[in-house]
């Protein structure tokens, strides 16, 4: 008999470790790669495409020095190829409304997923392997720094499922 | 000299960027982070009129060259109560003050930000204020 068993933080298939090495290890990859391409054409994976659309128009429209004229920095490549990595590991089933995408003064951009103004979750791309994030929970907020690997960090994940339970 | 900033004195961030506030005229975290000498540049706008303020928004639009959006207005009390420091700098922009003292860690600035802009909304350039081409309460 199989048992089903929840999964509380697990990450998407769409951003499996990517941790083998060999020719078997590619083709693995590949063969994945294809399957999650074709799961992006349904409506469901397709607010990726959004996503990214809408994280084309931020790395472009900030991409110049002191874009605020407070001394802003530009957005930088290496944060917007993070961000891009970020969104593909976005786990579909969460069904998450789309966050909007911003940029931060430093560089770096924010994923910002919004109920109202007690309920908020901002994760901000570094560009360096890590994500920084702040939440508020009613009268509860959290913040922290987290890893960014191979996959999203599973406190990420843990917090936009409680931001919208 | 500028006058010593009073607890209950009220402040605003003249809003510059449309991704500083989102659709519903809510501020977002982003309007008031440090900049990177740590300071988050503000208005003293108790004691003087509507007109007035808006005046002093042109003018720091005008500066930065950007367009002016709105305003959003917070008092000093609330600053403080989260460790921070308002400071009153010497003019240009008249009336002008930072916020400062914020921790160097960027998640708790983003955490401070997020109650900063939590207890704001965006107050919209008015109609008759002859700026900026791209007016909020026009799209």
């Amino acid at each position: 008999m199989t048992m089903a068993m929840p999964c509380n933080v697990c990450t998407s298939i769409t951003s499996l470790l990517d941790i083998g090495m060999g020719t078997d290890s590619e083709q693995l990859k590949s063969s994945i790669d294809n399957v999650i391409g074709g799961f992006e054409t349904t409506q469901t994976i397709g607010s990726k495409d959004l996503m990214r659309n809408d994280l084309a128009r931020v790395f472009v429209e900030y991409s110049s020095q002191d874009w605020d004229g407070e001394g802003a920095l530009p957005i930088s490549k290496d944060a917007y190829f993070e961000t891009l990595r970020f969104i593909k590991g976005l786990p579909t089933y969460l069904d998450l409304p789309l966050p909007e995408i911003g940029p931060d003064n430093d560089g770096e951009i924010s994923l910002e997923w919004y109920r109202d103004n007690r309920h908020v979750l901002v994760v901000s791309i570094s560009g360096k392997n890590s994500i920084a994030y702040a939440g508020l929970f009613g009268a509860n907020k959290i913040y922290g720094t987290e890893y960014f690997g191979e996959s999203l960090p599973p406190i990420i994940l843990i917090n936009l499922r409680r931001l919208y339970s | 000299m500028s006058e010593p900033i009073n607890t209950f004195e009220h402040l605003t961030r003249f809003i510059v960027d449309r991704n500083y506030f989102r659709a519903n005229h809510t501020i977002k975290h982003q309007a008031f982070m440090p900049n990177r000498a740590g300071k988050t540049s503000v208005c003293r706008i108790s004691g003087i009129t509507d007109n007035q303020i808006w005046e002093i928004g042109a003018e720091v639009a005008r500066i930065r060259v950007k367009p002016l959006f709105g305003r959003a207005d917070i008092r000093v009390f609330n600053v403080l109560s989260k460790s921070l420091l308002v400071v009153p700098t010497n003019p240009p922009p008249i009336r002008h003050a930072d916020i400062v003292g914020w921790p160097e860690d960027k998640p708790k600035r983003i955490s401070i930000a997020q109650e900063l802009a939590a207890e704001t909304h965006l107050t919209p350039v008015p109609e008759s204020q002859p700026n900026p081409p791209e007016n909020p309460s026009r799209i």
